[in-house]
């Protein structure tokens, strides 16, 4: 008990002690979450009126973001599966910020659904004995087992290893193995049961097919990984933390294969929808095409597909892959496209045209819901600084335990971020 | 079908999944004039909304549950809304869905709604 209070004593104090950008950063984060609980405050008090959303499209920039984190978050099982499942040394040193992702992106997660609330104080009705939980008929309390249950997982499995870590000592794979394996298959079900939620409306021709999953899950494996490259070179640069050029590499590597699939998988969608287009495919052409001069989200689309290809194409070419800034620019690239493709360009033309074929005013988001949709990435981008900040003082303090070990050393050097654990 | 207007969260689903075009959602709290207020109010029907909450057409439980005809029944200068008891099989609906050519909204999606038109 007493080792635990220290943990966490030694954790705030490392998260509170910096360097001066770290502080700037953490700043900005704390002022951008500032600024979205004030927009938040203006949602509450006159209703999602304020949003762009009306009865037509009633879903909108909100679980966009939700539904592409989602993503985000399952793709830490492309760190897992390697480490602890292949024994991939490459991945070991990358793995604990794989979790540290995954749980910012479930914290956005909830947060992005919470806002896009009309009642979010009647919340309590779904929860189990206190409310009604309709499960198993509602996809949507599906949702909220496997998004709630893949959050304890990934805060679970890495507090045991750094918590372990942190006391000099070897976690036990006895004990966080199991935890690995259920998250492996979590993970798919994280993303396989969102696009569920979405691929199970008939009302939605757009959303109602069986390429929906597979597809959510190889832009997702494409995306998380593709900001987990560009994570980890923050973090190499900025902390005393190392992570090897081979790890970067095989990253992209999942990146590149994933990106394929996913390729392969909007080709198919694209010829399905235009090939013969049906009455079906009138969302597709809206969003491609425009439809009846309603063409809003027709530059978006054309700029996603063109980041998309052009990172696929140039992260198949092994020399250019393998140059690390060309890998980084890929990468960011890949993320936007696919930010932008299953974010707004998913959710939106499933309302467009309504039900019946009608064609309303374009949904646009307000000030009000981008300014929420940054606080709650800066909440995310919170959440995992300080994550990452923790997991680096362990581990390079463990780090310097181990290599005093192999140096028959009886007194290890002063741990330089996180002060000596009190043995018990 | 109704809404309970205390117990939705809001959170829109129905709507998305909804392929007739049938719910609104309260994007802002509804304004009624005071003096237009019917202060003969069901739970599950014409009581006021509050913001934040889904609703739909209730066939106006409020006036069926006393035996009443829906207020689009009775509003009708031709008489072209017919509403019954399915399950009564002397009901005039059941006359009608026996005797005239009728038809329902997208049968393929297999949703079975209860409402159909008809012709001569």
């Amino acid at each position: 008990m007493r080792v635990l209070v220290a943990f966490f004593r030694d954790a705030l104090d490392n998260v509170t002690a910096g360097s001066l950008r770290y502080h700037v950063w953490m700043g900005f984060l704390t002022f951008m979450m500032v600024l979205g609980a004030y927009a938040y405050t203006v949602q509450l008090r006159e209703g999602l009126a304020v949003t762009g959303m009306y009865d037509y499209v009633s879903w909108g920039l909100y679980i966009s973001n939700f539904t592409f984190l989602v993503g985000v978050a399952a793709a830490a099982l492309m760190l897992v599966l390697p480490t602890y499942i292949f024994r991939d040394t490459d991945f070991v040193r990358a793995v604990l910020f794989g979790e540290g992702m995954a749980v910012a992106a479930l914290v956005m997660c909830l947060a992005f659904v919470i806002v896009d609330m009309g009642g979010p104080a009647r919340l309590w009705h779904m929860v189990p004995i206190l409310g009604i939980f309709n499960w198993p008929r509602s996809m949507l309390a599906w949702d909220v087992i496997v998004l709630n249950g893949y959050l304890v997982i990934n805060l679970t499995v890495p507090f045991y290893i750094l918590y372990n870590h942190y006391q000099g000592r070897r976690p036990n794979p006895r004990v966080y193995l199991p935890g690995v394996f259920v998250s492996l298959v979590w993970a798919v079900a994280i993303h396989l049961v969102t696009a569920f939620l979405y691929a199970g409306l008939p009302a939605r021709p757009f959303w109602n097919s069986s390429l929906l999953g597979p597809r959510f899950l190889a832009s997702a494996f494409a995306a998380g990984p593709a900001l987990m490259i560009i994570i980890l070179t923050v973090i190499r640069r900025t902390t005393p933390y190392t992570i090897a050029d081979s790890t970067l590499h095989k990253l992209g590597l999942v990146v590149t294969g994933a990106a394929q699939v996913n390729l392969v998988m909007l080709i198919s969608e694209l010829f399905k929808e235009f090939y013969w287009p049906t009455e079906h495919s009138r969302s597709a052409i809206y969003l491609f095409f425009g439809l009846d001069g309603h063409r809003a989200l027709v530059p978006w689309m054309w700029l996603s597909l063109s980041l998309v290809t052009l990172a696929t194409v140039v992260l198949t070419v092994p020399p250019l892959r393998q140059r690390t800034p060309v890998l980084l620019t890929a990468s960011a690239l890949l993320f936007v496209g696919i930010w932008i493709e299953k974010g707004m360009g998913l959710i939106v033309p499933g309302f467009v045209p309504e039900p019946w074929g009608r064609m309303f005013v374009e949904y646009a988001p307000t000030w009000v819901e981008w300014t929420v949709t940054l606080g709650i990435w800066a909440l995310g981008a919170w959440v995992f600084t300080i994550l990452a900040k923790v997991a680096v003082g362990v581990e390079v303090r463990y780090q310097r335990l181990c290599k005093g070990d192999a140096a028959a050393d009886p007194s290890p050097a002063k741990p330089h971020l996180i002060s000596p654990a009190s043995p018990t | 079908m109704v809404v309970d207007y205390d117990w939705c969260i809001g959170c829109r689903y129905c709507q998305a999944a909804c392929p007739y075009d049938g719910r609104r959602f309260n994007w802002r709290t509804p304004h009624v004039p005071v003096d237009e207020i019917n202060l003969n109010q069901h739970y599950l029907g014409n009581r006021l909304r509050r913001k934040g909450v889904m609703e739909k057409c209730t066939f106006c439980i409020q006036r069926v549950r006393q035996g009443r005809l829906p207020a689009c029944v009775d509003a009708c200068p031709t008489g072209a809304r017919v509403f019954g008891n399915l399950l009564d099989p002397n009901s005039e609906i059941r006359w009608i869905l026996e005797h005239k050519k009728v038809f329902r909204l997208k049968e393929d999606l297999g949703t079975e709604p209860k409402f159909w038109y008809y012709m001569d």
